[in-house]
């Protein structure tokens, strides 16, 4: 028996047709939320008061400053904790601590940071507000009285070692940092101004990321920036900035803002510890302890703000092979998933105000939705153009949302970054960015995709863990 | 044209534009680039000027430079005053008024960009001249709070006597500022003229004002407001009863005692946690039977606040917490880690 094709291909016609309409459409609501974003975060950038220089910033910011502790959670992290320690304690700004939180490494975590700063065990009183993993001992030394090194046993994840960073803290405000990340060093005094300004509302704020790799390092100090040479990490350079500049500064205007990066964020104390602190049994905390910030300030009916403020910077590695980003890419697909389930009953709900219906909306579609839906359509729009049962036009629109607005996207916001922030240093970096930011559209964002999609098979199989990555120590100076 | 073409044509056109303006704005960097290697260099130069001038002790020669050289020399200036006092700082504004520099930030008072007029602001307070006063008297009714606030600030600094119920209307306190700088402003204000502030927190009808007037009486440095600071402890507002009781300890005068035992047992948690660091602070060994009694408290902070001041108080405090920490309740283990935390100080 021989297959009757044009009928099968007659039959299938009316599904090609609703499945070009559902990717296209999906494409659209993403593209234009990706502009309104863009909009938003011009006006915002147009009226913002920069501060030029570290010495203006203090006189400007720090009498209006309140202390602030930096948790500094490490797993693993022998390369890069020392350097990052030092970093941290040179920060500029009149009242801080910096707890890092030892998670039961089992490399030479501990060792490192008690040798390098002549730490010695010590006694130090702490309510255990959340409830965490046994701490095995808090290390400190004279010598450096802003440092604070909590070694507990492993488990629980990097929550469980935020978690008990936040219960040792003293300070109103908390700000989590990854061990393998670089403040500037007014960052913080410019960061905490959006609290000094509102403190009654502000409960949480959060700073940009840019990229370390390639750039110089000096005694935990970018002395030079640089673009990364390796491609991926170019890649993750326009990315970062379509994220950080264009996403998180457009969703904060409308109170929505639902992402502050595990990286760099301050968080009021109190507020954490009413909502128990960062969930353990998940890998999206980061997300997910804003998704309860606004649930909780919904619920209670408590006037608040979540800020995001673009000029403060922490620096980071990203992973450079294909395997580690792989890695990263599937587990914060999984937290995403994770907390968007969880929390699913805020999907558009009014009662949770713009983090509900935009916030979480958005989420719904670009985490929720998306992934799946575009991959879908990279295998299947092609193969219906094909076999004629797709028209060139339906064809040339998804296209369009897939490559030629993913360009305007991606360009539109390295023209933002260059029009207002003019942060990267040479000519030649904004012409090697924009061609990243044209290229990234056609195979890296289609393989970021892919990676997501198996994000959703592990969250599907319950999947648990982080997995492992190879960490990759600062530049040489 | 189908909606579907006008998707296809639309992207096309953007993703084209967005990339061509970006050609455009690199031609522009490079052009800029340029100029701005130029300008380094100058600055170099007049870098060296400057500080020639200032050993010399004389003026800088401002005959042969341009009205660009002395846009730069303010800039120079204006950034190293941020780091000197005394002598030099006078020296360098005496190099600053030799240039436009002074006349510039009074016209970019009214640029239509607000961090323009906050650096005008900033600027000017430099110079710390009466002349300003018209100026930012002026910027006191500026649209942005900010520049507000920087204008009151400056012309606190000029000793201008300023009304303080014109700063609330002005500054739009509890409305439109609510910044914590707003509490700098006031504690200027207050050890300027303790009674002014005093009369404010007598006739305020707001929580918000009520407390700056509190926090900056705090900081006074002057023991009348204390009778004042003591009948507002009956105020409902734990906010209001917390920040008398860290004003009481800044001041430091043991005539707080009443309201720190009184605030021992309060039933807010803040309050008898405050209380705790007041009575610490202030050295008030008669509160250490009520301190003794708190170290029982259901809140871990009370407690340990409550046996970081016993530890504070001298021998009977420390004894009062050995007591304590033999036995075994919630009481002694926090008693413990405090006598162990204060060991290792």
């Amino acid at each position: 028996m021989t297959a009757d094709w044009p009928q099968i291909l007659n039959d299938i016609r009316p599904f090609a047709y609703w499945a070009a309409i559902l990717v296209i459409g999906l494409g659209l609501v993403q593209n234009a939320i990706y502009a309104l974003q863009l909009v938003a975060a011009y006006t915002i950038l147009r009226r913002r008061a920069p501060v030029a220089g570290n010495v203006s910033a203090w006189w400007r910011y720090s009498e209006g400053t309140v202390p602030v502790t930096l948790l500094v959670p490490a797993y693993n992290e022998e390369v890069t904790i020392v350097e990052s320690t030092r970093s941290m304690l040179a920060l500029h700004y009149p009242n801080f601590e910096v707890i890092v939180i030892n998670d039961g490494s089992n490399d030479g975590t501990l060792k490192a940071v008690i040798d390098a700063f002549g730490l010695k065990k010590v006694h130090r009183a702490f309510e255990e507000s959340i409830e965490t993993e046994p701490i095995r001992g808090v290390y400190s030394s004279p010598r450096y009285p802003k440092l604070v090194v909590v070694d507990k046993v492993n488990g629980g994840g990097k929550a469980d070692a935020l978690n008990a960073g936040i219960n040792v803290s003293r300070c109103p405000l908390f700000c989590a940092v990854d061990a393998d990340s670089l403040l500037e060093s007014d960052s913080l005094l410019r960061v905490v101004q959006a609290y000094a300004d509102d403190p009654e509302r502000v409960v949480a704020i959060g700073g940009t990321i840019r990229l370390a790799n390639g750039c110089a390092v000096r005694a935990g100090r970018i002395t030079k920036i640089n673009l990364p040479t390796n491609l991926l990490a170019m890649f993750q350079t326009v990315e970062y900035l379509r994220a950080f500049l264009m996403g998180r500064l457009g969703w904060s205007k409308v109170n929505a803002l639902m992402l502050i990066s595990g990286a760099f964020g301050i968080f009021r104390r109190d507020i954490a510890i009413e909502v128990g602190g960062y969930s353990t049994d998940m890998v999206g905390e980061d997300l997910e302890i804003i998704i309860k910030f606004h649930r909780h300030m919904r619920e209670q009916k408590r006037d608040y703000e979540i800020h995001f403020v673009p000029d403060p910077v922490c620096w980071t590695i990203v992973p450079e092979d294909l395997r580690s980003l792989g890695i990263q890419r599937r587990r914060w697909q999984r937290g995403a998933l994770e907390a968007f389930f969880k929390h699913a009953r805020m999907t558009c709900n009014p009662r949770y105000g713009r983090a509900g219906v935009l916030g979480f909306g958005n989420i719904l579609i670009a985490d929720v939705l998306a992934p799946p839906v575009e991959v879908l359509g990279y295998f299947l729009m092609p193969l219906f153009w094909l076999t004629g049962l797709l028209s060139w036009e339906l064809f040339a629109a998804y296209l369009a949302v897939t490559f030629a607005f993913g360009v305007f996207i991606s360009v539109g916001s390295l023209i933002l970054e260059e029009m207002e922030l003019k942060r990267f240093p040479r000519s030649s970096d904004l012409v090697l960015l924009t061609a990243a930011a044209v290229l990234e559209n056609f195979g890296y964002r289609q393989i970021n995709n892919l990676w997501r999609v198996g994000g959703w098979w592990q969250f599907l199989r319950k999947a648990e863990g982080w997995g492992e990555m190879t960490r990759k120590g600062f530049g040489p100076t | 044209m189908t909606l579907l073409s006008a998707i296809w044509l639309a992207s096309l056109v953007l993703a084209l534009l967005s990339v061509f303006t970006m050609g455009v704005l690199v031609l522009r960097r490079i052009v800029t680039d340029r100029n701005v290697r130029r300008a380094e260099q100058r600055k170099t130069e007049l870098s060296a000027l400057i500080f020639e001038a200032m050993d010399r002790g004389q003026g800088l020669a401002a005959g042969g430079l341009t009205a660009n050289d002395l846009d730069m020399v303010g800039e120079i200036v204006s950034g190293l005053l941020n780091t000197v006092a005394g002598d030099t700082r006078d020296r360098l504004i005496n190099i600053l008024k030799e240039t436009e520099f002074k006349a510039r930030c009074r016209e970019e008072l009214n640029s239509p960009v607000q961090a323009q007029r906050l650096k005008a602001i900033t600027n000017l307070a430099m110079f710390a001249d009466p002349d300003l006063k018209d100026d930012l008297f002026e910027a006191l009714s500026d649209p942005s709070p900010h520049v507000r606030l920087a204008a009151a600030h400056a012309l606190l600094d000029l000793d201008v006597p300023l009304s303080v119920a014109d700063i609330i209307e002005r500054l739009g306190i509890g409305v439109a500022v609510t910044s914590r700088n707003l509490r700098a402003l006031f504690e200027k204000l207050a050890r300027r003229d303790t009674g002014t502030v005093l009369d404010l927190l007598r006739s305020a009808d707001s929580d918000d004002i009520i407390l700056l007037a509190i926090y900056s009486l705090g900081r006074a440095q002057d023991f009348q407001v204390l009778p004042e600071l003591i009948n507002f402890f009956d105020s409902p507002n734990v906010e209001v009863r917390t920040e008398i009781l860290r004003a009481l300890a800044n001041l430091g005068h043991p005539a707080a005692l009443p309201v720190i035992q009184k605030g021992l047992g309060d039933p807010a948690w803040q309050v008898r946690t405050q209380a705790a660091i007041g009575a610490g602070r202030i050295g008030l060994r008669e509160a250490i039977p009520d301190l003794a009694e708190r170290l029982h408290d259901g809140e871990w902070w009370v407690r340990y606040r409550a046996a970081s001041a016993l530890n504070k108080m001298g021998p009977d405090g420390v004894s009062m917490l050995e007591e304590v920490s033999a036995k075994s309740s919630v009481a002694a283990a926090t008693a413990q880690l405090v006598l162990s935390e204060g060991s290792e100080a």
